[in-house]
Parts: C-alpha cells; sequence; structure tokens
C-alpha cells in the first residue's frame, strides 16, 4: 500500500509540480484537472497492468492519494 | 426596469419560497437571497459609491451569490477574481482596479500581502448592524460589473459593463429561449468570465434555480451527470469544452441527466460530431450556438441548431440578437452586404450591448470601441471584435478565426504576446515567439535555458491554460522582410 501511494505521489508530482500529501483534496485544490487525469490513467493502467474504465473516474475513486491506492489495489 | 436589481426584487416578490440557489453543501430561497444580500448591502454602503470596484476573491457559493447581490445593491460594481491565479496577475487586476477594499477569505490573504487595500472577510458582511442599507439610487449607465481579459500589452483588461446592457441582452436573451421560473440552470461558467453573467442574471429575472457546479465536476464527468440529474438541471449554458468533456468520455452513455431541455454553447466552434453525440441523447431539447466577445455583453448573434450535422459541415455563429447591429466590414473599412456571400471581413457591432469600455485604460478603450466608419454624421460607437467571419448562403454568420495574434484555447481568450513577455522575462533567453498551431500553444524559444526551469518560472505568472504545450529552442529566430519574427517560417519547422 505504501509502495502504491509513494508512487502515486511521484507520478502527480511529475505531472502537475505539486507535492501532495496523501489526504490532499485533489480535485478540490484543482491540483488535477481533465487533462491531468486522464494522463495519470494511462500511466497508472500501464505501470499496474491493470484496467481503469472511464466510468469509475468519480471523486471517491480518485479524489486523494489514500483514495486513488486502495482503488488500485483493489483492481490487483 | 432600470437596474437588474429590479430583476431580484421581482422574483422575491413573487416567488419568495422557490429556490433561487443550489451549492454543495446548501439552498436559498428568493427571500432568503433578497433578505441577505440586504444585510451584507448594508454592510458596504459606507464603504462605496455608484460604480465602485469591489474585488471579490471567493470560490462560487450560495454565500458567494449573495455577496454579489449585496455589493450591486449597495451601488456597486463586482469583480470576481479566481483565488488559484497567480499573485502577479491577481495584483495586476487590483492596481488597475485601484481598489481602496477586497473581499477575500482568509486563505487568499498570502495572495494580497503586496497590496494596500483592505481585506473584508464574508463572513463579516453577514452580521446584522440593525440599520438598513438605505436605496441606492442607480441608472442604469451605471457599471454593473468588470471581467478581465487577457490584453494585448501583455497587461489584462477589464471590461466595464452597466446595467442597460445586461437588462438589454438578458431580456432577449431568456424570451428568445424560453427561460422560466420551471427552469434550473446548471452554472458551469467561472464567475470571472462573463458566461457566468446569463447563468446570474437570466435565473433572477425569471425566478429560476441557479445550481453551482464547482470546478471539479468537470475533470469527474460521471461525477458532473450524476449531480445534474439529483438537481434536476434544466438547462446548461455552457462553454463548448465543458459539453464536450461530458461527450467524448463516455458519461453521457453511462447517465445522461433527464431533465435538460436547453443546451447553449459558446466560447469556441463546437465541433460537429460532439454536437451530434449531445442531439442524439436528446431530441427534442432547445441547442442554440451562441456568439460574441465580453466587450458586447454576453453575445451578439445566435444560431439555433436542428438535427443531425453532416461531418463535414460548419455550425454558424448565426444572426444577430434582436437590438443588436451585426455586421462585416472588410479590410478597407467598407460594409460587405449579405449578398457577398463568402467573402471574410472583421465581426463589428453596434448598439446598447456595446459595453462601456475597457476600465481605467483609455488607450485600450480608444482602439477597439470606435466610431462606426460607416456613419460620418453624427457619433456611433461600434466594437471591433478582431474575428473574422462571412455569410453563408442562408445570411447567417461563420465564424473563421482571429484577426490578429489573440487565439481562443480551451475557452480561454490568449494574447500570444502576454505568454513572449513572460517568456523573455528570464534573463537566460534571447527572445521567444509563441505561435498557435493545430489547437496547441507552441513557444519557439532562442536562449541557453532548460525547459523545466522556464516552465517552473513561468508558472509563477500565467494561469495554467497560457502555458505552452510544447517548446521548441532555436538556435536564431528567423526574421521577414519587415524585421519581425517570421510565423510562417517557425510554423514550418512545425510541419517538418
Amino acid at each position: 500500500m505504501d509502495e502504491i501511494k509513494t508512487y502515486l505521489k511521484e507520478l502527480i508530482e511529475d505531472a502537475t509540480g505539486s507535492c501532495v500529501d496523501d489526504d490532499t483534496m485533489l480535485f478540490e485544490e484543482e491540483i488535477l484537472d481533465s487533462m491531468s487525469i486522464l494522463y495519470l490513467i494511462g500511466e497508472m493502467e500501464s505501470h499496474f497492468d491493470i484496467d481503469l474504465p472511464p466510468d469509475e473516474v468519480v471523486e471517491s475513486n480518485y479524489g486523494t492519494v489514500n483514495a486513488m491506492a486502495e482503488y488500485i489495489e483493489s483492481k490487483l | 426596469m432600470n437596474t437588474v436589481t429590479d430583476y431580484l426584487k421581482n422574483s422575491y416578490i413573487n416567488y419568495p419560497d422557490r429556490v433561487a440557489c443550489i451549492d454543495d453543501e446548501k439552498t436559498l430561497t428568493y427571500k432568503e437571497l433578497y433578505e441577505l444580500s440586504d444585510v451584507v448591502a448594508s454592510n458596504l454602503i459606507d464603504k462605496i459609491t455608484v460604480g465602485t470596484p469591489i474585488p471579490l476573491i471567493m470560490k462560487k457559493s450560495c454565500d458567494a451569490l449573495v455577496i454579489l447581490w449585496g455589493i450591486i445593491k449597495a451601488g456597486g460594481c463586482y469583480c470576481v477574481i479566481d483565488a488559484m491565479q497567480p499573485k502577479v496577475r491577481i495584483e495586476s487586476i487590483i492596481n488597475t482596479l485601484n481598489s481602496k477594499y477586497v473581499i477575500a477569505k482568509s486563505d487568499s490573504a498570502k495572495k494580497l500581502e503586496n497590496l494596500s487595500c483592505e481585506i473584508i472577510s464574508p463572513e463579516s458582511l453577514f452580521e446584522n448592524n440593525g440599520t438598513k442599507a438605505t436605496s441606492v439610487v442607480h441608472i442604469d449607465t451605471d457599471p454593473l460589473y468588470i471581467m478581465f481579459t487577457s490584453g494585448s500589452t501583455g497587461v489584462p483588461k477589464g471590461v466595464i459593463v452597466n446595467h442597460r446592457s445586461v437588462i438589454d441582452f438578458i431580456d432577449q436573451f431568456t424570451t428568445l429561449f424560453g427561460f422560466s421560473c420551471e427552469d434550473v440552470i446548471g452554472n458551469q461558467a467561472p464567475w470571472d468570465f462573463d458566461v457566468s453573467v446569463k447563468d446570474i442574471f437570466s435565473a433572477a429575472r425569471v425566478g429560476a434555480a441557479i445550481r453551482l457546479i464547482p470546478k471539479k465536476y468537470f475533470s469527474l464527468p460521471v461525477d458532473l451527470v450524476t449531480l445534474l440529474d439529483k438537481d434536476k438541471v434544466t438547462t446548461l449554458t455552457w462553454a463548448v469544452s465543458a459539453l464536450v468533456i461530458l461527450s467524448s468520455r463516455g458519461a453521457l452513455e453511462k447517465l445522461a441527466p433527464k431533465y435538460i431541455n436547453k443546451i447553449l454553447f459558446s466560447g469556441e466552434v463546437m465541433p460537429v460530431k460532439q454536437y451530434n453525440i449531445w442531439r442524439g441523447f436528446y431530441p427534442d431539447a432547445l441547442f442554440v450556438n451562441v456568439y460574441g466577445p465580453t466587450e458586447i455583453t454576453c453575445n451578439c448573434t445566435y444560431h439555433i441548431v436542428e438535427g443531425i450535422y453532416p461531418e463535414d459541415s460548419v455550425i454558424p455563429a448565426g444572426k444577430a440578437f434582436p437590438n443588436e447591429r451585426v455586421f462585416l466590414l472588410s479590410d478597407d473599412d467598407k460594409l460587405i452586404s449579405k449578398d457577398e456571400k463568402n467573402t471574410e471581413g472583421e465581426i463589428c457591432v453596434s448598439g446598447t450591448a456595446v459595453v462601456i469600455g475597457y476600465y481605467n485604460n483609455p488607450e485600450e478603450t480608444n482602439k477597439r470601441f470606435v466610431q462606426n466608419p460607416l456613419n460620418k454624421l453624427y457619433p456611433e460607437i461600434i466594437y471591433r471584435t478582431g474575428d473574422l467571419a462571412y455569410y453563408d448562403e442562408n445570411e447567417d454568420l461563420v465564424y473563421t478565426s482571429r484577426k490578429d495574434f489573440q487565439i481562443k484555447h480551451m475557452g480561454h481568450r490568449i494574447e500570444l504576446s502576454e505568454i513572449d513577455r513572460c517568456i523573455n522575462r528570464n534573463e537566460n533567453v534571447n527572445m521567444s515567439c509563441t505561435i498557435f498551431h493545430d489547437e496547441k500553444i507552441i513557444a519557439f524559444v532562442e536562449g541557453n535555458i532548460e525547459e523545466k526551469a522556464l516552465v517552473a518560472e513561468m508558472r509563477k505568472i500565467l494561469p495554467v491554460f497560457m502555458i505552452p504545450s510544447e517548446f521548441r529552442f532555436v538556435e536564431s529566430m528567423p526574421f521577414n522582410n519587415n524585421g519581425k519574427i517570421d510565423r510562417k517560417a517557425l510554423a514550418l519547422l512545425l510541419s517538418e
């Protein structure tokens, strides 16, 4: 789990230039937007070799690093 | 009807218990909106005189709407500023306004630390001080709002708009497209864009509810369609790019909100393919393409779009709204008649909806708000949009491109020279030239600097949508015969 979170935080920093915490509200605080989330999804799909369907792109799955890590773990 | 405060007053009298505003946390009725905005006005009235611009740095919310109406009732002129913008840009806007007061939450204080203005907290405006706002004598030529757009000199320009222009437009807009008190208007546009004017004042005029949609939903299309359905939103007056987010990412397939009956779009040319997807889900809804720059109050032309469009066709900008004159001038300032099909000219506008001008900026005002060159007999100010268009076989205007280098990108108006100015600030840059190619902003830079360092610098000054998506570093910049950077030669480099 911690590994996933570390990876996600590095990925977000690369994509947006922002350092985030596990519980930073990524959309509320406008760190992620409609373009960067698509980029993130593509990177995560190839890194973890999983399928992340568009209809699951909701705040409860992607709103924070914590939420994303849990969501990804459920796909592994 | 002399001012927009009459809109709110009428809805308060006719529909006191109807919902006026909904955000993620709460709901306000017209009675609450009216009475609370009186309280706000009474707290502001000693601080402003008619036409004083009051910057409002707040995310949109029911409370922000109350404050906005409070500013208007106190006789002021509102100017919403996005707190997420770089500090330098916020400073530049507030300095242009020369504001003594700014309404802002404490979390924006850092961005305002270099300014000498007094910060009023939103909470303090809701304290009932026992006094009633004495009614301000408004006339319809008093300013109502200021919207900032990117300026050619790199300094943002504040478009200042009076009550009369807004009433003139909103009356036509709501009547033509059948807005009613039954509507729930889904407000996509941030309030520092004039698309929001249509949502806020159309709702007040007809007694409709306005559902404020926070920006984050436009990154989360499935959450967005769920919200639209849950709050029974009927009306979308949205930027094309926002509609495309729902049609291009499968959100409508997942859940097409059931109550939508009107979709009005603007900001850029709607891709026919995306329109057809929307039309497929809403065969009976009203679809309208509206066109116009902030300087003529929201829109000056409209085109009701019917049926499915062939993929290779273009949705026209359409015909003028009632009580506005929209015409094309050739390069030598001759009128292009509607019979001259396919002849390109600059779109020009006259009428009450042409705004006052640019705030605190007579030079720019005089450049764009000019005497009608076709009228030699009496003063008649027109606005030259700088947009090029032609008439099609139905006498509808069809937009083609910008006359100068001001571009439209993801719904934002951007002056490319402002980006160059920002790049050129860097001491390791000799010169730069930013062009718009294949819907992408591409910067050509001559100098000794890494892309990463340059972007980091630029992020401090420019909003994200103005950061070029690609940088090309060149040994030396090509010039044309006039000694200007050769943009065509640069574009050729890209196709190589």
